[in-house]
């Protein structure tokens, strides 16, 4: 037992030494100064305590027995003082830990705070500033330490852009309503040094753990570009980039606020359509650059002619539209007046060259009777048609009860009937014969295409009482192009006899529509027609208005097979010279000449001249409108090559000629 | 017999247990549990030597020696663990 015990207690010494050893070599710097010297008391203390025991057992000394009492009672106060100054320590490093935690978060808060592009000021309850980040700093013209315990009012000046009024305290108003708050539009903010900046911001409150507001942060950034950008572009889509005017979705929405001014408080509005006169002729003569600085010219002239709060807009092309608002019929009128004579005394000068413009002006009353706005404009385009019909240069009102008003609105609603029968295939496709005069052509069948509308009961409808309006709405294109399809169509199929050729007539339109080639390749490989059958006709007007395109079309037409007739030659200038620039295939005396030639003279000649020249340059002439048996005789003997006209028959539908063609 | 410092000894260490009892929820644990099984260790050698006096005294003896071996390479190994933890370690569980 007594070996035992010894053991135990060299065991027990040596563990106490060992720990000893490990407090003063392997703690230092992981505890406390004061834990570690309580921890080494402590077990010093058993340390001598084993010490003691040892040397009792083995009877070396008892020298220190003495005192082992006082070393065991030690110990305890020692062990517990260890063990709360480790707790205070351990305290004391958690809290170093938290303030450091919290350093770095206001470090990281304040730092981003700087460098972010929004300015931000933080306020207290009371509304004083407390904090400018750089960029608020740079938009305020407020240095943070100068800011700080100012009012907001003072350093954020803000005023509505339009108004020019203070704007609202966003701040004021945060705390007021408890919650973030956004700031008006068309708010400026006001620097120090009174530069101006478009803003944008919000305002948020800032709260404690119980929810009490303890001041606001007010972030606000600078949009003065974007503003700008913005009103650029909305300047930009109401307004007409050429003249600066205003352009038509805009006059459109004016016109709109005026109808509905005029239906609920029962005022009087004018609206006037202004249509340039020799716009065109400007523009063909001397180009699409005299055609822009004129339009500009006439913008400005006629932009000191009106109140501030009447609207001129382009409406498109060589339109104008004017807007009077609040004004009764006469002083429109008068107002009116003032600018036709204006543009009468007003001469536009290019290159040298002078051109006289005036305008034609349709006016309409917006009164509770205006129905809608397009009812409006399509009144006030037809007056101003009517008025460019009676002579140009001059004003037109509109009047439903108007015989010439009502003449015109016909037309444009046919334009709407017209649009309808093209959709509807309601157009049909007669034909005339164009006869041979000499043995030569005796096995060619030639036929001219002529249009006609199919009224709503039923009956024939000729070409002059809507080629008007389908010119002056744009819709001949659409028309040609719808005329050739179907004679394509009519074609394909049929085993037609040799010889067959079928006239179409080509509008002016159709010569500056660059997309119509592409649709005649199209057609004639849709339906396998062979394009030696097809010859396009083209006016001499036409031509010469539009020659460098006219020429291009007749080659391009050529070099795919299609021939080409100049029609009505003799109708416009009848320059020869232009003969020598379109290469034509056919030249077609105008009607005109023909019908009289048997009575005048003067007829005849002209026919022979035509096809003299003809002739010589090869072209092959075809006599129009021949009416008369006698007329045949007399072309036949001037060596005229064909002849159409009523005195070869009736015209019959281009699907009965077609019949009458087919090869056995 | 018992000896007076065995008492003192003994008492002391009762109270000095109530003590760590009742601030052990709020003192920072994971590190000192070692500590505390010395502390246990040491309690019994106080025990173990009061009650030798009034009977088994030899084993309660030795029980008390085989304490106080535990509670000395208890304290090494505490030692050793505290002074190879992290920081973090010493935070309160």
């Amino acid at each position: 037992m007594e070996s035992w015990i010894a053991f135990l207690n060299i065991l027990s010494t040596a563990g106490f030494v060992l720990a000893l050893t490990l407090i003063l070599l392997l703690l230092k710097g992981k505890l406390g100064v004061v834990s570690r010297m309580f921890l080494g008391l402590s077990v010093g203390l058993y340390v001598l305590v084993g010490l003691s025991n040892t040397l009792e057992h083995l009877e070396i000394s008892a020298a220190l027995d003495v005192y082992e009492d006082y070393f065991e009672i030690l110990f305890l106060p020692f062990f517990l003082f260890f063990f709360f100054s480790f707790h205070m320590d351990q305290q004391f490093k958690a809290q170093k830990r938290v303030e450091e935690a919290l350093f770095e978060q206001k470090e990281r808060a304040q730092v981003t705070l700087a460098c972010i592009g929004d300015a931000v000021i933080a306020t207290d309850p009371s509304g004083r500033v407390e904090y400018l980040n750089a960029t608020a700093e740079a938009l305020t013209g407020w240095r943070v330490d100068e800011a700080r315990g100012q009012t907001l009012g003072n350093v954020f000046r803000i005023v509505n852009e339009l108004t020019r009024e203070p704007a609202q305290d966003p701040v004021a108003r945060c705390l007021r309503e408890g919650h973030a708050t956004g700031l008006a539009n068309h708010t400026v903010l006001i620097r120090r040094d009174g530069k101006e900046f478009s803003i944008a911001d919000s305002a948020a409150p800032i709260r404690n753990r119980a929810g009490q507001t303890i001041g606001v942060v007010l972030v606000f950034r600078d949009v003065t570009e974007a503003r700008q950008l913005q009103r650029q572009l909305a300047y930009d889509a109401s307004h007409d980039v050429l003249t600066g005017l205003v352009n038509r979705r805009e006059f459109e929405i004016r016109l709109e606020h005026c109808l509905a001014s005029a239906k609920k408080h029962d005022v009087q509005h004018t609206l006037c359509y202004l249509d340039l006169d020799q716009f065109k002729v400007i523009n063909d003569t001397v180009g699409h650059n005299a055609g822009d600085a004129l339009l500009k010219q006439i913008a400005y002239l006629l932009r000191g002619l009106f109140r501030q709060r009447d609207t001129l807009a382009r409406l498109g092309g060589d339109e104008f539209g004017l807007l009077l608002e609040y004004c009764p019929l006469e002083k429109a009128v008068r107002a009116v007046n003032k600018i036709i004579k204006r543009l009468q005394h007003y001469q536009f000068v290019w290159e040298g060259r002078t051109f006289q413009v005036g305008v034609s002006i349709g006016l309409v009353v917006i009164n509770s009777q205006t129905e809608s706005i397009s009812q409006a404009l399509s009144e006030a385009d037809v007056a101003c048609y009517t008025a460019k019909d009676l002579g140009r240069g001059r004003l037109h009102i509109y009047h439903p009860t108007d015989s010439e008003t009502a003449k015109r609105h016909g037309a444009i609603l046919q334009a709407a009937e017209l649009q309808q029968a093209i959709e509807k295939n309601l157009f049909q496709l007669y034909c005339q014969p164009v006869m041979p005069l000499n043995e030569s052509g005796e096995h060619q069948k030639f036929y001219e295409v002529l249009l006609r509308l199919k009224g709503a009961e039923g009956q024939m409808i000729l070409p002059n009482s809507f080629i008007l309006a389908a010119e002056r709405y744009g819709l001949m294109t659409n028309i040609d192009r719808w005329v050739i399809r179907a004679v394509l169509s009519a074609l394909a199929g049929q085993t037609v006899s040799d010889g067959l050729r079928i006239f179409i007539n080509l509008s002016g339109n159709s010569l500056n529509d660059e997309t119509l080639l592409d649709y005649v390749r199209e057609k004639l490989e849709e339906f396998q027609t062979p394009p030696s059958q097809l010859c396009f006709e083209i006016t001499e007007t036409a031509a010469i208005h539009n020659l460098e395109k006219a020429q291009l079309f007749v080659s391009e037409v050529q070099r795919l097979g299609v021939r080409v007739a100049l029609d009505d030659f003799g109708s416009g200038l009848s320059s020869f010279r232009y003969l020598k620039r379109l290469s034509v295939d056919y030249l077609k005396i105008d009607g005109s000449f023909v019908e009289d030639m048997f009575e005048n003279q003067n007829d005849q000649a002209m026919v022979a001249a035509i096809h003299q020249v003809g002739h010589i340059m090869g072209i092959s002439t075809v006599a129009e409108h021949v009416e008369q048996k006698g007329v045949i005789g007399q072309l036949r003997e001037m060596g005229v090559d064909y002849a159409q006209g009523y005195a070869f028959g009736e015209p019959l539908p281009l699907a009965e000629a077609l019949k009458q063609n087919t090869a056995q | 017999m018992f000896q007076e410092n065995e008492l003192v000894n003994l008492f002391s260490g009762v109270a000095a247990a109530l003590v760590l009892v009742f601030f052990a929820r709020r003192m920072f644990l994971t590190s000192l549990r070692w500590f505390y099984g010395v502390f246990i260790a040491m309690l019994v050698a106080y025990i173990a030597t009061v009650l030798e006096g009034f009977f088994w005294s030899g084993p309660l003896n030795l029980i008390e020696h085989a304490a106080l071996a535990i509670a000395g390479w208890g304290f090494a190994v505490a030692c050793w663990r505290l002074g190879h933890a992290s920081a973090e370690d010493g935070r309160e569980d």
